[in-house]
């Protein structure tokens, strides 16, 4: 393990709920987004033609009309980039070249002077389509029975751990075949099989996706977007422009949301592909709400089948899981969703027996893509449902099931891996004892019934075994800190909690620490990308290793300059100090100019410039028949929420009175952004119960404004939500830190969905679990009249 | 989205206004708050290529006191205004109770009564509630100067009996009547969100305590304010009881309303909202009713 950080003591400012980095830029309106950067009199603005059919190919298209209106520099379609893109599949041309495969699939694209002209110069370009038969169920899309959306898949470009089915919608299937499933239902004394159904739903963030491109004489490319991955889009981008990396620089300023749906490449690549052919001249693209909607990532569909056994003791001895995950039209990302899933497919139990299959399935929806909890959410939401219903078959008290089966330390995972120490047990008293479980409240009104439920979920990063980080850390005259860093702020806090740890570890004040921003893959140093919750732990371990890196610099020059062992030296509040001979020098007098040696002979030192890197190195492949191998992740943080609420039986209408959360975050550097992230998860994740689902009718979303998209508001929250933080540390985390960004949403409308069985006794196939579904379940279940 | 390009006049009278319209007719649309106006153009609804803005208008924005006990509402007072304002919980306690329910503290710090009603959405308040207090309507153009009343002044979705050149200037509503309790109840989404299915309410009681008069008001019920007019029937002069407001719900759900299907919920669910909220709405009021006997 190359940075292992896990000191007995642990430094200030470690586990301090510092004041956030960028509180008062964003508060002042100081901070600078994409989209207010200045271009000048030069840019030029861009628009798309999108597909308006779900599956067609694309005939002909006339763009002659478009080209000669004035003002309009270029107009580009896909036989002008021939190249694929894609994260970990490369199925995506930027533009369509002969067919289109969702609404909202970009057929052109125009740069003109004003955004005005491209629109209208948008509305003048003819395409002739001829339209096919849309796949818009995934479970049907993986039958042989369903028309392929990806003809050529078999010849695309892959990495090694996904699995495309040639001659079939499946452009991954992860396997786990574990222990005898086939034998072990006969012992069972309880067995539970169900079906769930997941909508689409949205990342929904504040800021649309912006980006501007700009591409210079010699063909060098310059991107400014609200990105949360710039060097995954330099990567990706320059491979499909056949260009070096190193000729493609990706500028990030700050964020307005992401939730992952700006992760890889989307539409920055349209903006790019356009700008190569007005060579100089900047071209801005900003995509409006609606497009926001039909044309950047949205969540995964998914078809769940879960079918589960225990003993008589309530001990699970079976799982067979079968997941249809409807990646959309492309799934160069989502292929990865459908691995993550099949390698936590058991939740967060230690269960003997396993097989699952888990499809990931193109139809003619928009794109999946990453969001908070990268299949997590989808998957649980059912999987944690399913143990309730076995708890109660067996008679079993919902807690007491999951306390009986949890993974704990050591337990064989479905992968085969062992596991590292976890507090999930913990979490599960805690969320327990703060929803006063087994204790049931009086409703507040006669046509009201109160219900409590509980879930709990695992999840790793779900990234390439050796996806890494890089950080650089500096001092200035006054002996202030810069630290050089890949990852960026999505509003997760990442810069202040890497900025706590560069000052824990060099041993200055918190305040002395500043980021280098913006991102900027000219200047800052590689990371993979801002997903998967893996900053605080990866790029953490960067940043704690370059700013020990200049702290034995520093240390090495003070000791030679006092003639002292670097042992008895420290740097305390920017301080060298020896505890030896209780000299001290502050840093600002020695991190620029160095030291004079003894007797005027000169100097010595230099500017201090610390370097640290981070990668995971035993993360092995699996088996693709089995699952099987020896490390699948680099680790689960593990979790569990509870909720209570009422039911009007009246109406269907649910009230959520109370919302508990506790996870294992490892060590928690700045706990009160550690129980934000558990609360904005928890309300992220009842949107996502209650409200949120792209409604799709052949293909088509019926609901692509705020107006008719739901989700919860401040309003919707409820006032009393209890984040309970659990530390038990992660052997190579900064501090044992692990991650806790997407978790906290993960078993949300799992618990809400328990949470209403508990209430009124009625099961729904899938959220959002609206008033009227909620009605009608229970009318069907003669509950109410 | 953004809307189409268009003309833009701020005038400060409404002399000044209303010539404008005169001038632009069809083509032209008054702006008040622009939170309906603005996102319907947006979503390319409403074209107008003049927009006649009311916001400099200042003799437009006022609620005061009418002799015997009603009250005037200028055109222009935000929804925020009309929400805070200690005559308006006096004397139309119905209004005073809605106004929190009609979005959001930001939309109502724009949104103007005026504009609320001009909108003429069945799925507004104002519109209901403005039924049910039997409000009228003054209306003025170039021309002439017109009264109408809230029953006559809803037409459809979207259409008022507002002509083209015409403002609508102030909204009077008469005083509340004795013994007379009032509910507005409805059902959304999310709280702040248009409902489902809403009911603005009002219940005279007679000597005998029995129901003298009543009005129910249904909102995303129809084509515009549906006035639960046999569900009346059905109240008026019986002695209440719940199994009173049991039959005025089911009749008003089954027969005064009409309700569609939407994303948000299926016609039948809505009218099975309209029955619940009846009898919650009837049963308020009637509460309500009792403290002034
Ligand atoms: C997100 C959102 C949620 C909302 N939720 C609700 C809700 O729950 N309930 C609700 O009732 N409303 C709701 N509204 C609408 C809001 O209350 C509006 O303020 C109101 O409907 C219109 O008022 P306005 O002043 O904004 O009018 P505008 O939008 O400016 O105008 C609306 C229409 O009336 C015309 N008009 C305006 N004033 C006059 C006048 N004096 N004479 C003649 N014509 C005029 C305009 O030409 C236009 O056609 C919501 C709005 C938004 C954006």
């Amino acid at each position: 393990m190359t940075t292992t950080v896990v000191h007995e003591r642990i430094p200030e400012p470690i586990g301090e709920s510092k004041p956030r980095l960028d509180n008062r830029k964003k508060v002042t309106g100081a901070a600078t987004y994409a989209d207010d950067m200045q271009f000048g009199s030069g840019l030029l603005y861009a628009r798309i033609l999108h597909s308006p059919h779900p599956h067609a190919l694309i005939k002909s298209i006339n763009i002659s009309r478009a080209k000669a209106l004035p003002g309009v520099k270029a107009v580009v379609t896909g036989e002008d980039f021939p190249g694929f893109i894609g994260l970990y599949l490369q199925d995506r041309h930027i533009f369509c070249r002969d067919r289109v495969r969702y609404v909202g699939d970009p057929v052109a694209g125009v740069a003109a002077t004003s955004e005005e002209i491209a629109v209208k110069a948008v509305n003048l370009i003819e395409v002739e389509y001829e339209v096919l038969e849309p796949v818009v169920n995934p479970e049907f899309g993986a039958s042989p029975d369903a028309p392929l959306v990806h003809p050529q898949l078999s010849e695309y470009k892959v990495v090694p751990f996904i699995l495309p089915q040639a001659g079939t919608n499946i452009s991954n299937l992860f396997k786990v075949r574990k222990g005898d499933v086939g034998a072990a239902w006969e012992k069972c004394a309880a067995i539970v099989e169900r079906k769930y159904r997941i909508p689409h739903i949205q990342h929904v963030p504040i800021e649309p996706h912006v980006a501007i491109a700009q591409v210079d004489e010699t063909g060098e490319v310059t991107l400014w977007g609200s990105s949360q991955s710039p060097f995954a889009q330099r990567n990706l981008i320059a491979q499909a422009l056949g260009i070096s990396q190193s000729d493609m620089r990706v500028v990030a300023p700050y964020v307005g949301g992401g939730f992952g749906s700006k992760a890889g490449v989307s539409m920055e690549a349209l903006a790019v592909a356009i700008a190569t052919k007005v060579r100089g001249r900047p071209v801005k693209l900003r995509l409006t709400r609606e497009e926001e909607f039909y044309t950047a990532f949205v969540r995964q569909e998914l078809i769940s089948y879960f079918k589960m056994g225990c003993d008589k003791n309530g001990k699970i001895l079976a799982m067979e899981n079968r997941f249809y995950w409807g990646g959309g039209a492309y799934t160069e990302y989502g292929v990865n969703v459908t691995r993550a899933a099949g390698y936590s497919s058991t939740g967060p139990y230690e269960v003997p027996n396993v097989k699952t299959d888990s499809y990931c399935v193109y139809t003619n929806h928009p794109v999946g893509g990453p969001m908070r909890g990268f299949g997590m959410p989808e998957m649980h939401t059912g999987l944690e449902q399913c143990i309730d219903d076995l708890a109660h078959e067996i008679g079993i008290d919902p807690v007491e099931i999951r306390r009986r089966n949890c993974i704990r330390e050591g337990s064989i995972l479905v992968t085969g891996s062992k596991m590292h120490p976890t507090g999930l047990p913990q979490c599960i008293e805690e969320t327990a004892k703060a929803i006063q479980w087994g204790q049931k409240a009086s409703p507040s009104a006669p046509n009201k019934r109160r219900g409590k439920g509980t879930a709990i979920m695992w999840k790793a990063p779900a990234m390439p075994p050796n996806a890494g980080s890089s950080a650089w850390v500096e001092l200035a005259e006054d002996g202030t800190v810069t630290v050089g860093l890949g990852g960026q702020d999505l509003g997760q806090g990442t810069f202040t909690v890497c900025a706590q740890m560069a000052a824990a570890a060099l041993g200055v004040p918190y305040e002395s620490v500043r980021i280098a921003t913006p991102v900027d893959t000219r200047f800052s140093p590689y990371e993979w990308q801002t997903v998967a919750s893996r900053l605080t732990w990866s790029m953490g371990n960067a940043v704690v290793s370059a700013a020990q890196d200049a702290r034995r610099q520093i240390l090495d020059l003070v000791s030679e300059a006092w003639g002292e062992d670097p042992e008895d030296l420290d740097i305390r509040n920017g301080v060298v100090v020896s505890y030896k001979s209780e000299q001290e020098i502050p840093l600002k007098d020695m991190v620029i100019y160095g030291l004079p040696k003894p007797n005027d002979s000169g100097w010595m030192g230099g500017p201090i410039r610390g370097r640290g890197k981070f990668m995971p190195t035993y993360v092995t492949s699996l088996d693709p028949e089995t699952g099987q191998g020896e490390r699948a992740v680099v680790h689960y943080t593990t979790g569990s929420q509870s909720v209570e609420l009422e039911v009007d039986l009246d109406t269907g209408q649910v009230e959520i009175l109370r919302g508990a959360s506790s996870f294992d975050v490892g060590k928690a550097i700045n706990p009160e952004m550690v129980k934000a992230q558990m609360e904005g998860g928890f309300v992220q994740g009842l949107s996502s119960a209650l409200f949120e689902e792209m409604k799709m009718v052949d293909g088509y979303m019926q609901n692509p404004s705020f107006v008719d998209y739901r989700i919860a508001t401040t309003t919707d929250a409820p006032s009393d939500l209890q984040s309970v933080i659990v530390e038990v540390p992660q052997d190579d985390g900064p501090w044992g830190a692990r991650g806790i960004g997407e978790h906290s949403m993960v078993a949300t409308a799992a618990a809400i969905a328990n949470a209403i069985f508990d209430a009124v006794g009625i099961r729904m196939e899938g959220p959002p679990f609206s008033a009227e579904k909620i009605y009608l379940a229970m009318l069907d279940a003669g509950i109410v009249e | 989205m953004k809307p189409p390009p268009f003309e833009y006049y701020a005038p400060t009278t409404v002399e000044e206004a209303l010539a404008r319209l005169a001038e632009h007719g069809y083509d032209a649309k008054p702006l008040a708050g622009g939170q309906s106006l603005i996102p319907m153009m947006n979503f390319r609804l409403a074209q107008p290529s003049v927009l006649v803005d009311l916001n400099n208008i200042p003799d437009l924005s006022y609620i005061r006191p009418n002799e015997g006990g009603g009250l005037s509402i200028g055109a222009m007072a935000r929804h925020s205004m009309v929400e805070k304002d200690a005559l308006v919980a006096e004397r139309a306690p119905l209004v005073h109770e809605t106004m929190p329910k009609i979005a959001t503290t930001q939309i109502r710090s724009r949104g103007t009564f005026g504009g609320s009603l001009a909108h003429a959405d069945p799925s507004a308040e104002l519109v209901c509630a403005s039924v049910a207090l039997d409000g009228k309507f003054k209306v003025v153009s170039q021309q002439r100067e017109r009264w109408i009343p809230a029953n006559e002044f809803f037409l459809g979705l979207f259409t008022s009996a507002l002509e083209p050149e015409e403002l609508l200037v102030e909204i009077q509503l008469p005083p509340f009547p004795k013994r007379t309790g009032w509910s507005l109840m409805e059902i959304a989404r999310r709280p702040h969100d248009f409902c489902l299915i809403g009911v603005a309410a009002t219940l005279t009681l007679g000597k005998k305590d029995q129901c003298k008069k009543a009005r129910l008001v249904y909102l995303s019920a129809g084509d515009g304010p549906m006035v639960g007019q046999q569900a009346a029937k059905v109240l008026e002069g019986q002695s209440i009881s719940p199994e009173l407001f049991e039959e005025a719900a089911e009749v008003a759900s089954s027969a005064d309303i009409d309700p569609s299907s939407d994303i948000h919920a299926t016609a039948e669910f809505r009218r099975h909202l309209a029955n619940v909220l009846t009898r919650r709405a009837l049963e308020e009021a009637y509460k309500r009713a009792i403290p002034n006997i």
